[in-house]
């Protein structure tokens, strides 16, 4: 069984033991068919679409649309620039306002702990650590009109 | 009618341009810098680059220098702008929509309601004077009633009073609050409607006299005060009230000497008393759904009426078959509070089917961006019954993938599966009362996430031709780096 590390919809962290064999994909509870673009569970053929965005990876199944942030960690096993960056850098995901930050350089935090409060779109935004580490830079300051991509936090690199 | 200019972008460019195209009329689409490459600069005959959509005097100039003899503004940016109508006109130019005469008095919320009210149109009744004489004024407008501030806006200056005992008090909470907020203390009341649905009427008058009206849409499932699903014909509406709303709104209508496509929207009380509360004086983003319910074309329509010809059928000819239901499909998180949500759309397979219409703004491979309106496209599905119309929407919305960004797919198939929409109870605070059910969602996130895990079994690097086939195809156990998404 291989360990698949990801961050749930509310941001919390989570495992799943899983393994492939060809069309045959298993965790421990369940097993499902592969069978071109549906999947064979529990005796009923569903429609399903997967697709890797950097350190993303979208799941749509039967009609529902779920967001799986892959960890790090998991990501960097799997190589690839984007995933490294994704990482070890905090970007906005949206254009708008900087509110609050909530991490200095040198500072060690938790994945999941809250490091900048952004305004987008009349919508607060919270935006949060991609993994545990210590913080390298902030190249940031609050009041700051940031642009979609921006980056707002960088993590020293992992060992 | 030779050449028209489409003064819009995105889904209602496109709808505009088919109905032109058809007519044997040449197409001229605009975009700005943000568009470039966008899929309504690619379905039409030729387009050509503006500042802005919304800078009249640049498109009226590139109409001429086109040699265009017509703009269609389609809906928002300029559409509802009497001066860009009367700058159109005044070029020598044919605009699509009512006069610029009629556009301005609309515009206007207050004037519309005074003309409204001279029409003998029912207004929802309200009362402002001095305060001494305000239980009189109460007493007039009938509990329950808001106290508003008349600067007001957001629900500031605002209270709810049942009964006359708690008038005193709520006005003046409400006037400290208006005075705070906006520096005003003038408040106002207005007969407050509880459970109210949105009902609006699709008016067309043309340049010979004749004005109809081509049924009602209810469009009371809304978020963030805009509309997500609309529906035709609406079940709070018997033929009798059905019949007596046309009228007013025919009558609304004939009162403004109302020519072209609008809309006339009512609030509808749950005791069936029905109040004006708007014209709309341009094609809605739901007028497909009475285009299904009453087989016309009403952008066809649009076009026949501005170039003077007459309407060509009254209103006995109107006939609503069946029932259609709009479900607007935008890139927003519900779990968000509706934020807009942006990303590329590495996937978009519209259902298919019967009954099934998709306007889109978009395709795969699209890039959703923070510059415009977040709506994608409107699914539209016509049932013989109510009954079959959410059935067919419920399976159009769920074998359509469209991953890339979120979207609000999911959710609007949990309204119109949550038993009081199918009951028909539907009010503009729908989607405040009641809690959605998320168990089919639930059921399918242990295989999602197994799913999600299988993508990590393999390394990055091969390509493929396609992400319309299956993932079998595409591999999806691969990073989205090197596939080719326009196929």
């Amino acid at each position: 069984m291989r360990t698949f590390r990801y961050n749930d919809a509310h941001g919390e962290q989570r495992e799943l033991a899983w393994s492939r064999e060809d069309d045959l994909l298993k965790s421990e509870d369940f097993e499902v068919r592969l069978q071109g673009d549906r999947v064979l569970h529990q005796g009923r053929q569903l429609p399903y679409r997967v697709v890797r965005d950097g350190t993303q990876t979208w799941v749509w199944v039967d009609g529902e649309l779920f967001r799986f942030q892959v960890e790090s960690g998991s990501a960097r096993r799997r190589g690839g620039d984007a995933a490294q960056l994704g990482g070890d850098q905090l970007v906005s995901e949206m254009p708008g306002k900087i509110l609050e930050l909530k991490a200095q350089p040198g500072d060690q935090v938790e994945a999941g702990q809250v490091l900048v409060v952004m305004e987008s779109m009349k919508m607060e935004l919270t935006l949060t650590a991609p993994r545990d580490g210590v913080v390298k830079e902030v190249p940031v300051k609050v009041e700051q009109m940031v642009d979609q991509g921006t980056l707002l936090v960088q993590l020293e690199p992992e060992e | 009618m030779k050449k028209l200019l489409i003064a819009n972008r995105s889904e209602i460019a496109i709808r505009v341009a088919r109905s032109a195209r058809e007519m044997g009329i040449e197409t001229v689409g605009i975009f700005n810098e943000a568009d470039r490459g966008a899929l309504h600069t690619r379905r039409v005959d030729s387009a050509h680059p503006v500042e802005s959509y919304l800078d009249a005097e640049a498109i009226v100039e590139l109409a001429l220098a086109l040699g265009a003899d017509a703009i269609h503004p389609g809906y928002g940016f300029l559409s509802e702008n009497a001066g860009f109508a009367g700058r159109v006109v005044e070029a020598g130019l044919t605009f699509v929509g009512p006069t610029p005469e009629v556009i301005e008095s609309m515009g206007d919320k207050l004037r519309a309601k005074e003309l409204m009210r001279e029409a003998g149109v029912p207004v929802v009744p309200s009362w402002s004077g001095p305060l001494e004489e305000a239980t009189q004024g109460a007493n007039e407008v009938g509990f329950p009633l808001l106290v508003k501030a008349a600067a007001g806006g957001g629900g500031k200056g605002m209270r709810l009073v049942r009964s006359a005992p708690e008038l005193p008090q709520a006005i003046k909470l409400a006037s400290s609050e208006a005075a705070k907020a906006f520096g005003d203390d003038r408040v106002f009341l207005e007969r407050y409607i509880e459970k109210p649905r949105h009902v609006e009427f699709q008016i067309f008058g043309d340049s010979h006299g004749q004005v109809v009206h081509l049924g009602e849409r209810e469009c009371s499932i809304q978020r963030r005060y805009q509309k997500i699903i609309e529906e035709s014909p609406s079940v709070a509406l018997d033929q009798e009230l059905r019949e007596r709303m046309g009228s007013a709104a025919v009558a609304a209508a004939n009162a403004l000497g109302y020519t072209n496509a609008g809309t006339v929207e009512f609030i509808l009380g749950e005791d069936g008393k029905f109040y004006f509360l708007e014209v709309n004086t341009r094609l809605q983003v739901e007028h497909p759904v009475t285009e299904m319910l009453v087989g016309r074309d009403l952008v066809a329509l649009q076009l026949r009426v501005a170039r003077g010809e007459p309407l060509g059928f009254d209103q006995q000819q109107v006939a609503a078959r069946g029932h259609a239901i709009e479900c607007r499909l935008y890139a927003e998180d519900p779990n968000r509070d509706f934020m807009p949500s942006i990303g590329t759309l590495h996937i978009f397979e519209p259902p298919e089917g019967q009954g099934i219409r998709l306007d889109s703004g978009v395709e795969q491979g699209s890039e959703v961006s923070i510059h415009f309106d977040p709506m994608l496209a409107k699914l539209v599905v016509w049932g013989e019954s109510r009954e079959a119309a959410i059935a067919r929407s419920l399976r159009a919305l769920r074998e359509f993938p469209v991953v890339g960004v979120t979207t609000n797919l999911s959710f609007l198939a949990r309204v119109l599966d949550h038993p009081e929409f199918r009951r028909g109870a539907t009010h503009t605070h729908f989607l405040q009362e009641h809690q959605l059910n998320d168990d089919r969602r639930q059921s399918l996130a242990a295989l999602a996430t197994l799913l999600a895990a299988g993508a990590e079994a393999t390394g990055t690097g091969r390509s493929s031709g396609s992400t319309t086939s299956g993932p079998e195809h595409i591999s999806p156990w691969e990073s989205l780096g090197n596939w080719s998404l326009h196929s």
